[in-house]
């Protein structure tokens, strides 16, 4: 079957559609507007997801840029919804990812180092369950009344012990932003070079008709211009996050199909890693027509599907 | 009669030193006297170039006065856009310079300039200080009021109860803003996603100019802005050529004879570069000889745009240059 092509899957015969699904070993599969949106299952999802399992024999992880709960919550939320996935080492996720990453990285030691951050709460407890000691996540920073910036900065910047200890900053989606974060950010990664510099995920702004919320991309922009170092991405596309598994060879990318409603974020994901694509039309986009339309901008997936649950009958 | 180089470099502009970053204290005292003849104005940055902070840089006073005295025209241009002409000129006289409100370019005055130039007449929404909100007053242009807008509640809760959008904002001005939150980027993404409001940056220095610390500067928040709104400003000051486009057209200079003095390549440099002006870099701020040489091994041709054509360590190094340029040889 030829790669990028769009194809319907059902379009095709029932010997094709058991030969591509003979061509993976894994599933990764995206969670919001592939197999549910917030807390509710999308109709179908939950009997694929665990018919690919059961019957069919591949191995499932669910990989989300969600960076508002940890691993173990939305494992949770997995189960409640009757999705059987073995545990919640197969949840990866950006808080996730960030903690995988700095438990192997040699400059980071739980021992000694603590880890800023600017975002939220999640992100502290992903970080705490693993041992790691966090300040900053779900709170205010705000320039005393009466203190102008210079103030601040001669106070906090002109003792060492601002930045003393810290091996890592972490950017994720933050509504209490604000200067005093930024230029403590950017203060600490100056100070230490080798401290780690992470971001969530990259979504620049989510539009509503009436207004528009700025997304992390926004927050870590700000610190990266200050600070003239590029944070990590630990969300998809970045292919860095599928590194615990293809590092420990649980996983070929060439025989892991990677599921998804997003042509940037998923089906980009699946090109950056070598792995087969499934779009589906519950989420970003809602028909085939739209997708094909960005077929100059952006990557095509392998095949198609309204919806996932339109898998079932073949499995 | 041999005609002096000076006459040739008068009558055909022809700037001997271009883009080789060639330092004045190792040129002779004849050649730099030759070169202080090339040019009639000088447009000079202010922080890491006259001053830091607020402390004079030795001998800048007295080497912008002498250019004055001997009758070049005189230009500060600053991209600081947290004061207003009248507070840079209080603050340029109370260290010793000798100049006047109209000697001075600022981005907060370029910015109400512009937004007047078109004939604005709606709101601006303002992220920035009162050195811009000053301005606009001046010149009669309506905005919102600067100052701390803290996050209230949760994210719902915020835009359920306190969030207001206003109907009538007709730009978005960003500039440095100590109380940048996450409110205002909401504001400025929401009133940016209308293609007919103007997006305006002030100037984009990623980092406000302090002597031994790394902290954020307008540049910062214009970038945080421009990535949720989707964006790209217009960016009033410099490198964008506009902020001198005046002195130009009015014919109150004459680019080939006008030396741009910087601290900051990106900024002082390519402003330089984009005008046609002569370029003078000082070590005593932002970039060293280190980066030049950096520059000119660089493939980028954007990179050697950077280049300076000459190069000081601190302004005051040109002061006995100066002064034997002006007594006809070193007094022994």
């Amino acid at each position: 079957m030829s790669r990028g092509e769009a194809i319907t899957l059902t379009d095709l015969s029932s010997d094709q559609v058991t030969e591509w699904l003979q061509s993976f070993d894994t599933v990764l599969c995206d969670g919001d507007g592939t197999i549910w949106q917030d807390d509710t299952a999308i109709e179908g999802a939950v009997d694929v997801i665990n018919a690919l399992q059961q019957r069919l024999g591949k191995r499932v992880y669910l990989i989300t840029n969600n960076g508002l709960k940890t691993r173990q919550e939305l494992f949770e939320r997995s189960r409640r919804l009757g999705f059987q996935l073995p545990s919640e080492r197969h949840v990866i996720s950006p808080t996730a990812a960030i903690v995988d990453y700095l438990v192997q990285r040699p400059e980071f030691d739980k021992a000694r180092h603590k880890v800023y951050v600017v975002g939220n709460a999640a992100i502290a407890r992903e970080l705490k369950a693993y041992g790691i000691d966090s300040y900053g996540a779900g709170e205010p920073e705000l320039l005393p009344p009466g203190d102008k910036w210079q103030d601040f900065v001669a106070r906090e910047f002109g003792n060492p012990e601002t930045a003393e200890g810290v091996g890592a900053v972490v950017v994720g989606w933050d509504e209490y932003f604000s200067y005093c974060k930024m230029a403590r950010a950017c203060h600490i990664l100056c100070s230490n070079p080798s401290a780690a510099f992470l971001v969530t995920n990259r979504d620049a702004v989510h539009k509503y008709p009436a207004f528009c919320i700025p997304g992390t991309a926004a927050f870590v922009a700000g610190i990266e211009a200050c600070s003239d170092r590029d944070a990590l991405e630990m969300g998809k596309p970045n292919p860095l996050v599928l590194e615990p598994l293809t590092k420990t060879g649980s996983l070929n990318p060439e025989r892991t199909l990677m599921i998804g409603d997003c042509l940037k974020i998923d089906v980009g994901f699946a090109s950056n890693c070598g792995m087969l694509s499934l779009l589906v039309g519950t989420g970003r986009y809602s028909n085939l027509s739209d997708v094909l339309r960005e077929k100059d901008k952006l990557p095509q997936p392998d095949v198609y599907l309204p919806r996932l649950g339109d898998l079932l009958p073949h499995l | 009669m041999r005609i002096s180089l000076a006459t040739c470099t008068r009558q055909t502009g022809l700037n001997m030193y271009k883009q080789t970053c060639t330092n004045l204290l190792e040129l002779s005292s004849a050649k730099v006297t030759e070169w202080l003849g090339s040019f009639d104005s000088v447009i000079t940055d202010c922080d890491g170039v006259l001053w830091i902070y607020g402390k004079a840089l030795d001998g800048a006073a007295d080497v912008m006065n002498q250019f004055k005295a001997m009758g070049k025209s005189i230009y500060f241009c600053t991209n600081n856009s947290t004061k207003t002409r009248a507070e840079l000129l209080k603050k340029g006289v109370e260290l010793g310079f000798n100049i006047t409100e109209s000697g001075i370019i600022s981005t907060a005055h370029a910015t109400a300039a512009y937004l007047k130039r078109r004939n604005f007449s709606k709101r601006v929404f303002v992220i920035g200080s009162e050195g811009i909100t000053q301005e606009l007053d001046a010149v009669g242009i309506k905005h919102t009021a600067i100052g701390p807008d803290p996050m209230k509640g949760t994210l719902p809760e915020f835009m359920a109860q306190h969030l207001k959008l206003e109907s009538d904002i007709g730009a978005v001005v960003v500039g440095f803003d100590e109380h940048f939150s996450f409110p205002k980027m909401m504001k400025a993404a929401s009133y940016l996603d209308n293609k007919d409001c103007l997006f305006v940056a002030t100037n984009t220095d990623e980092r406000f100019p302090m002597p031994n610390m790394i902290v954020p500067g307008s540049g910062s928040f214009v970038r945080a802005i421009q990535t949720c709104a989707e964006r790209e400003p217009t960016v009033i000051g410099k490198p964008n050529p506009e902020i001198c486009e005046s002195l130009i057209k009015r014919k109150l200079i004459n680019p080939a004879r006008t030396l741009m003095i910087g601290d900051r390549a990106n900024t002082d440099i390519l402003l330089g570069y984009n005008c046609g002006f002569q370029t003078l870099l000082v070590g005593s701020g932002i970039h060293q000889l280190a980066d030049v040489e950096q520059w000119k091994l660089s493939k980028n041709p954007e990179d050697k745009k950077l280049i300076p054509d000459v190069y000081l360590p601190k302004l005051g190094d040109l002061l006995s240059g100066i002064v034997d340029a002006q007594t006809g040889g070193t007094v022994y």
